[in-house]
């Protein structure tokens, strides 16, 4: 079995080994129900608010305002779905490069008659900010923006946002699910209204994360059936992922700090091995605000496709776009919405990596990109 | 016992697919072993090719092509729907092998499905299996392939490569009522030397029982459609719905005479042969003989008038040689059912034009199907049936 590098991170994370340690634990010692009232429902209830605890701390936020959902998918759904119940006449704004479970809700409400519009970006991935203003002047009652994009990596200026759109007296609802761990993110500060988070990304477990809502404001379930979550979010809690929340949510806040640093270094050997090692590199997105983990590129003359299993099979795990149900790939939503045309959306393919990936192993894989790349192309001038 | 003699089959057609460091009897640790893509469908044929490879020890690594959306709604089941990928990838995951999905849906659209239906449209009657193979599989599968450092590509179709030569030749199937080199004679030659065909000295009774052997999930799967794309419904249907009003030409059906028996609404819903839903009554019966595209009439006669002595092929390739030297005796095969018919084919010019004449007179040759060539169970090459002369 050849020795493998896993950069796809922005898919999913190897699980930290604290997580794992504390889900087996949770798995092993905490049978009951977290709503009963006998000492085993007592003790997954611990094990639950200690999670929401260690959440709220690792983003600056009050642990009342965590709901503990079943992740990032649910908790989007969630924000956007409530909104257009409880509000007169709503009018959702998300940006072009969203998540599906962002993006795909917002085509549901345009198609059922709601006012939507879609926030575009430039070719490098970037928002307007004077676009926005145009829209919140419009009547514009939510806007959803993702704090860092999945696919190029863009990093958006929350703060900024948030503040034109409280003037305009719209809400803001952010998906952190890409920032979290990566770069310091804080609800507090940000005055962002509605955060939907979820720790897989950086070694959390998957099937849990959470919605983190203002203090004042309301976020009512999408589901009936149970009190749980204050009502917000009904279903028995699953203790075990919880358990793996909280270790997650705290190795962020031990370790968040240290993470970007050794993020920023590997970025920055592994782009520059890659430029070195190959010519004809086009790195995409916002490379003045991007994620010190994701570097999405397109090579010259290369099907992004045969690049991406031509590596798999060499050992190294990347992306592009997303898996239609078959499996095949269909070029990113996000790179089209830079204005790329179809096949240079299939050039890109996504490198991301984490905290524990070694340097050394970057380079090797930056140079082992490059040799790749150069074999694609002699094979395509041959034929 | 019959369990017995596909085992040793099996074992004696590894030998000429065997990759050749495993023959050395060098240190097992040390040998790099060829990498070999096998195109795998779903089908129960591609498994048992990945089967027979993956056990053999070569580095093999599934691939699926996607070539066309089936609605979700559509539950027909036709080659290459999710369904098949997913049973292709149970397949590959039961294996240990790895398994991707290529997206050729454009591709497929471009240099098949458009093409069938020009085709009718013409009032030719296509062949997209072998458009398949030419463009989809033995090209763009067989680059990506290599891409991914693969010696060879794999696919299971029942048909032969003899590398005892100096150049490797295309073989039929053991398996006459399988044999599918028919659809392959538009290989380029170049590409012989990277193709395996293990399913070629077998039945496929051998198949399934090794299908069944190896516990593959797809070893009781039924046999596909012929035309995998129309799924289970009427190819007429398919193509009269991809047809604009404009693009239909209607006409008169005539006898060889001249006598005009009704009108149609477009050629493409004809093919030469045909002899039902022609919607004339006649005191006898009536055929396709041929269909002219120019003004949109449709010959009718009796059977005997379907009859012809030859043919007019373009766009040859050649397989055994760069082109014949001379006049060639050999077999001829117009259509996929029936054997290889005597004949007499001789080249144009440059070779791309093939002339052939019958011993016996052939019946319903039909223009847009393919004619290839062989001599004993070797293809020596073939065409596209571009008329029939009489």
């Amino acid at each position: 079995m050849k020795k493998r590098l896993y950069l796809d991170w922005n898919a999913t994370a190897p699980v930290l080994p604290t997580v794992q340690e504390a889900m087996i634990e949770a798995l092993s010692k905490t049978p009951g129900n977290a709503s009963s009232i006998h000492r085993e429902g007592q003790a997954a209830r611990a094990v639950v608010e200690r999670a929401r605890r260690s959440v709220a701390e690792a983003i600056g936020a009050p642990p009342q305002a965590v709901v503990i959902t079943g992740g990032a998918t649910e908790s989007n759904n969630q924000v956007l779905r409530d909104h257009i119940r409880v509000t007169d006449d709503p009018f959702v704004t998300c940006t072009s490069v969203e998540h599906p479970s962002v993006l795909e809700v917002v085509a549901g409400f345009e198609s059922r008659g709601v006012k939507t519009a879609l926030w575009p970006v430039d070719a490098q991935g970037r928002l307007s900010l004077e676009w926005l203003e145009e829209k919140l002047k419009e009547g514009v009652t939510l806007v959803s923006v993702m704090w860092a994009n999945n696919e190029v990596g863009n990093i958006f200026d929350v703060a900024r946002i948030a503040e034109l759109v409280h003037r305009s007296g719209a809400l803001l609802h952010v998906d952190g699910t890409q920032a979290l761990g990566r770069i310091p993110l804080n609800f507090q500060d940000s005055t962002v209204d509605f955060l939907t988070l979820s720790f897989h990304k950086m070694g959390g477990p998957k099937g849990i994360g959470a919605t983190v809502i203002r203090e004042g404001l309301k976020v009512g379930a999408i589901l009936d059936g149970g009190h749980q979550e204050r009502g917000r979010r009904p279903g028995t809690e699953n203790v075990p992922a919880a358990a793996g929340l909280n270790a997650a949510a705290r190795a962020v806040v031990e370790e968040g700090a240290r993470w970007n640093e050794s993020l920023v270094r590997g970025k920055e050997a592994f782009v520059e091995t890659l430029l070195k090692a190959v010519d004809d590199v086009e790195l995409r997105g916002d490379l003045e605000r991007q994620l010190p983990n994701t570097v999405n590129a397109a090579f010259a003359e290369v099907d992004g496709e045969d690049l991406l299993l031509a590596l798999d099979l060499e050992g190294i795990s990347a992306s592009s776009g997303s898996a239609c149900t078959a499996g095949s790939l269909e070029p990113s939503h996000v790179i089209l919405a830079m204005g790329f045309d179809e096949q240079q959306a299939r050039q890109s393919v996504r490198f991301s990596f984490g905290p524990s990936t070694p340097e050394e192993e970057l380079v090797r894989a930056a140079e082992q990109i490059g040799d790749i790349v150069r074999r694609l192309r002699e094979l395509n001038a041959s034929f | 016992m019959e369990k017995q003699s596909a085992v040793q089959d099996r074992q004696a057609c590894s030998v000429d697919a065997r990759p050749a460091n495993l023959d050395d009897g060098d240190a097992i640790a040390d040998v790099v072993r060829d990498r070999v893509v096998v195109a795998m469908s779903g089908g129960v044929d591609s498994s048992v090719t990945a089967g027979i490879l993956a056990d053999q020890g070569y580095d093999a690594v599934g691939i699926s092509m996607r070539l066309y959306s089936t609605p979700q709604e559509s539950y027909t089941k036709s080659c290459c729907s999710p369904d098949d990928l997913f049973d292709a990838r149970a397949v590959a995951d039961s294996l240990s092998i790895p398994f991707y999905v290529a997206n050729y849906e454009d591709a497929f659209q471009k240099r098949v499905i458009s093409y069938f239906v020009e085709e009718y449209r013409r009032g030719r009657t296509p062949n997209p299996c072998v458009a398949c193979n030419d463009h989809l599989k033995f090209d763009i599968l067989l680059k990506r392939s290599l891409a991914l450092g693969a010696k060879y590509l794999a696919t299971g179709h029942f048909a032969r490569i003899d590398r005892s030569g100096d150049a490797p030749k295309l073989l039929r199937g053991v398996d006459r009522g399988k044999d599918q080199s028919y659809f392959l004679f538009g290989l380029p030659r170049e590409a012989l030397g990277r193709i395996l065909f293990p399913l070629g000295e077998m039945t496929k009774d051998e198949v399934r029982l090794i299908a069944r052997e190896m516990g593959l999930e797809t070893a009781e799967k039924p046999e596909s459609q012929e035309i995998c794309f129309v799924g289970g419904g009427d190819y007429k249907e398919f193509v009269a719905e991809l047809l604009s009003e404009q693009q239909q030409t209607p006409g008169k059906i005539v006898t060889e005479s001249g006598e005009v028996l009704g009108e149609h609404d477009g050629i493409h819903q004809f093919t030469v042969g045909q002899r039902r839903g022609l919607g004339i009554s006649y005191h006898e019966a009536l055929y396709v003989k041929a269909i002219r595209p120019g003004d949109g009439t449709v010959v009718v006669g009796d059977r005997d008038a379907l009859f012809s002595r030859g043919l007019i092929a373009e766009r040859c390739n050649w397989l055994s040689f760069e082109r014949p030297s001379g006049p060639v005796e050999c077999g001829v095969k117009i259509r996929y059912a029936g054997e290889p018919v005597p004949a007499l084919v001789t080249v144009g010019d440059d070779a791309t034009t093939a002339f052939v004449e019958f011993e016996e007179p052939q019946r319903a040759v039909s223009p847009g199907q393919a004619a290839v060539f062989y001599r004993g169970e070797e293809v020596l090459g073939g065409g596209w049936i571009e008329e029939a002369r009489s």
